[in-house]
């Protein structure tokens, strides 16, 4: 009998059916993957279990028994806890009244016991390994930190069975091995671990069992032996995705479009110097905390530089600015979409045309609505964003992966000559991450020197001519990216330190 | 029954639309020629030129996710630096515009403090507010600024092809903003700034000069609102414009405007200032006594956000909540 099972569960917003008819065994001790593109229903269906959204058909039921739950409360009661892909971190309070919010251990007259709080946090914070201090405010510590708080408030409250939704996104890779580390050792103890990623690799690393997803569906659930990236994909997309990467630069040119020189500034990055050619995709790989966007946001100019050089085709320049970069031909797509790269409550050919203003004014300042629609119409065609009349809708109540495209439209209409790309694909499913690689590489053939910020090694060696090493805020090496592996990237990251030991 | 509720719950301008209408032709039937006489319909719009003026100012400066409490103060100051130029013999051209520019002048220093200073705009406008007020009383000790010459008075009580000029004046101010803000690049960079600050920046924006531009536009309308009051009442005063900020919050509010910015309509604003002078006078028309209007409007307000939270509730029913 399994602990928890869900039996032909559907439910539907409006006339939109999210799932239809799906049923799921999860046993305790396992380790249970969700895999699905977005807006297969992974999210909706983890809701339901967590009690945030009540199905319209279909039970649930717990050891047996059929359970009704109304309230995220009462899922909690039943000892099913969801950590959610974002954060719900009170940034102006310690890391410890975050673990125990609204469940703070109290003394007599309901005083918050601050002693036992703290120590309390503490323990939760050494269960799992995390080097948090327990008397941090919560909104300085990294998002990786923020989520192993997060974690442990679902783990402080002792449940049965954990959802983690995308835990690993926004995870520097010692924090993911944490993390693992400790999911094992949860399923060791008995506990159902319910998790969902976008990354395949992460998956069939750790996962006992993986359900997958497609339009509200279940297309199957793999065992262990069975796990092969291959299978999977296809049950996800109900095809083969043969490139999963574009093929790299045909000709390199070598010719500089972008060279720094000494850059460095204070408690960020220092002494940092490489070029970013035309006509190629340099990656520049570095954990979570090495430098790289502050490196970017300093070459563009939203951020000041302490010291160094900057040439753009071999003329110095120190961009005051992002609007002086921009008129030179210089873009940044951020990472984190929706806090510093789009205009959410907005339409989509608001956000388009965002970066560009200047260009599509006619009788000297007035916008050229017209043009704004063309340039729009334009984009959603060439970047495939769904649905494909959406230029009057709000970003907002578009996914994840085509917000990004709007993103992407939006820095394309402002005709770049060097593009920095940010972790152009978190958060985003297989197929248009490799719609955005492919995008990429269209770009740098077509030209446009591509500078491309990830974490994610696969994506470096997938889509680079040329890999960035970055750790610690240093620049640790720079390798062509001829028959590289994984391995060599990681060494080189961590050189120094293996040359100590 | 899809279209029906985008024409009245989806739309803040139709459903302010309807209501006025809805309002105007129960009254006629109501009241009669009582209602709709001339005199009754110039005593509803009078009063609002200042409301209007003000209030779109006001919308800019929520759009950019911000707040102007001194507009009330910097009307009176403005008054008595015109009125009190008029007395002392100088031109009315002149007077007119260094009143006008007095007003801009204060509210782009708002605006500086907010975009440079990184002053709260909450703050930093009670700051400007308080000044401009106490100046008020320095400078006439609470006494009348009388003996304006006529063609000053002119100014606040001409007429233009018949409708009063400070009527003319603001709905045209205001219908010049309205279109302006959809396509004049400036303006439209106020949704941007107000939308995202951080990414307006990033896209290459000038989010300070934006917002320094928008709250001088509602120091400047607060001017222009300034020299049609006094000519109107023929005299400038200390006391004028008292708790103004806050009727133009409410207007812009019931309008649409979204106080956390990004979002707003002038069309949306004027409307919603005409409606609380509409429900004003219903109940004056009523024999309701005018000590009720302050009451009035803060009931609009209550129901106008109450009608939002229902709408975004029935929205996140029909889609992923």
């Amino acid at each position: 009998m399994s602990y928890l099972k869900i039996e032909h569960i559907t439910k539907s917003f409006g006339n939109n059916n999210v799932l239809t008819d799906i049923s799921i065994d999860f046993e305790k001790g396992e380790i249970h993957s969700l895999i699905g593109e977005n807006g297969a229903g992974k999210s909706t269906l983890m809701k339901i279990i967590g009690g945030i959204y009540q199905p319209d058909g279909g039970q649930i039921l717990i050891d047996g028994n059929p359970v009704r739950m109304h309230d995220p409360i009462e899922a909690c009661e039943l000892g099913i806890g969801i950590v959610h892909q974002e954060l719900s971190i009170a940034g102006n309070m310690t890391a410890a009244q975050n673990v125990f919010v609204n469940n703070e251990p109290v003394k007599w007259l309901g005083f918050i016991d601050w002693k036992k709080l703290y120590a309390d946090a503490a323990a939760e914070f050494e269960k799992i390994g995390a080097a948090i201090d327990p008397r941090a405010i919560a909104g300085t510590l990294s998002v990786g930190m923020q989520q192993m708080i997060e974690i442990s408030k679902v783990l402080s409250k002792d449940v049965n069975v954990l959802i983690l939704d995308e835990p690993t996104s926004a995870l520097s890779d010692n924090e993911i091995e944490n993390l693992f580390r400790i999911l094992l050792e949860l399923k060791k103890r008995g506990k159902l671990i319910i998790f969902i990623s976008h990354k395949l690799n992460e998956i069939i690393r750790i996962s006992d069992k993986v359900s997958v997803l497609r339009d509200g569906t279940c297309t199957g659930t793999l065992d262990k032996e069975h796990m092969e990236v291959r299978t999977i994909i296809r049950m996800m997309v109900g095809r083969n995705i043969d490139e999963l990467y574009p093929p790299k630069a045909k000709s390199r040119s070598h010719e500089k479009a972008l060279s720094v020189e000494h850059i460095s500034r204070k408690g960020k990055f220092s002494d940092l110097s490489f070029d970013v050619c035309y006509g190629e995709i340099t990656g520049m790989f570095g954990l979570v905390g090495a430098g790289r966007t502050e490196c970017a946001l300093s070459v563009f100019g939203a951020d000041k530089m302490d010291e160094g050089l900057v040439y753009l085709e071999g003329k110095p320049v120190r961009f005051k600015n992002p609007a002086q970069a921009i008129r030179e031909g210089v873009c940044y797509l951020s990472e984190d979409r929706k806090a510093v790269g789009l205009f959410v409550d907005m339409t989509v050919k608001e956000n388009t045309v965002a970066a560009c203003l200047k260009s599509i004014c006619k009788y000297g300042q007035f916008l050229d609505e017209g043009r704004a629609g063309e340039i729009t119409e334009n984009y959603i065609k060439e970047l495939d964003i769904h649905p494909d009349r959406c230029a009057e809708y709000k970003v907002m109540n578009l996914s994840g992966g085509n917000q990004q495209k709007v993103l992407f439209a939006k820095w394309l209409s402002a005709d770049p000559r060097i593009l920095i790309v940010d972790e152009p694909t978190r958060g985003v499913d297989v197929g248009a991450k490799a719609m955005i690689h492919h995008i990429l590489r269209k770009l740098a053939d077509a030209g446009m020197a591509v500078w491309m910020i990830s974490s994610e090694l696969p994506e470096i060696l997938g889509v680079s001519d040329r890999v960035i090493v970055m750790h610690e805020g240093r620049c640790k090496a720079i390798l062509e990216n001829k028959d590289l592996v994984e391995e060599d990237v990681m060494r080189a990251a961590f050189r120094e330190e293996e040359g100590h030991e | 029954m899809k279209k029906e509720r985008r024409l009245t719950i989806g739309n803040r301008e139709g459903t302010l639309l309807i209501t006025i209408l809805v309002i105007f032709v129960l009254m006629c039937l109501a009241k009669g020629s009582l209602f709709y006489a001339r005199s009754n319909i110039e005593a509803i719009f009078s009063n609002l030129a200042y409301d209007l003026l003000l209030a779109c100012g006001m919308t800019f400066v929520i759009i950019l996710g911000g707040v102007d409490l001194s507009v009330g103060a910097v009307l009176a100051l403005t008054g008595i630096i015109c009125t009190l130029m008029i007395q002392q013999g100088a031109g009315t051209a002149l007077a007119v515009l260094s009143g006008i520019l007095f007003g801009a002048a204060v509210g782009m220093l708002n605006g500086i403090l907010v975009a440079k200073a990184n002053v709260a705009p909450f703050v930093a406008t009670l700051g400007s507010q308080s000044i401009c007020r106490g100046v008020c009383y320095v400078l006439t000790s609470g006494y009348f600024v009388a003996g304006l010459s006529e063609e000053y008075t002119a100014i606040g009580r001409g007429t233009f092809l018949g409708i009063p000029n400070r009527i003319f004046i603001s709905i045209l101010i205001m219908m010049v903003l309205a279109l302006l803000s959809k396509s004049f690049r400036p303006l439209k960079n106020m949704f941007y700034v107000g939308g995202n600050t951080k990414a307006a920046f990033i896209s290459g924006i000038p989010s300070g000069m934006t917002t320094i531009l928008g709250y001088g536009i509602s120091g400047l309308m607060a001017g222009i609102a300034a020299v049609l009051m006094t000519s109107s009442l023929g005299m400038g005063h200390a006391g004028y414009g008292i708790s103004f900020e806050m009727k133009a919050i409410s207007a812009a509010v019931i309008g649409g405007a979204n106080m956390h910015g990004g979002s707003g309509s002038f069309l949306g604003t004027a409307l919603g200032v005409i409606l609380v002078a509409l429900v004003n006078n219903v109940f004056i028309m009523f024999n309701g006594s005018p000590n009720w209007s302050s009451a009035i409007s803060g009931v609009m307000l209550l129901l106008a956000v109450g009608f939002d939270v229902v709408r975004d509730r029935i929205r996140q029913k029909g889609r992923h909540g």
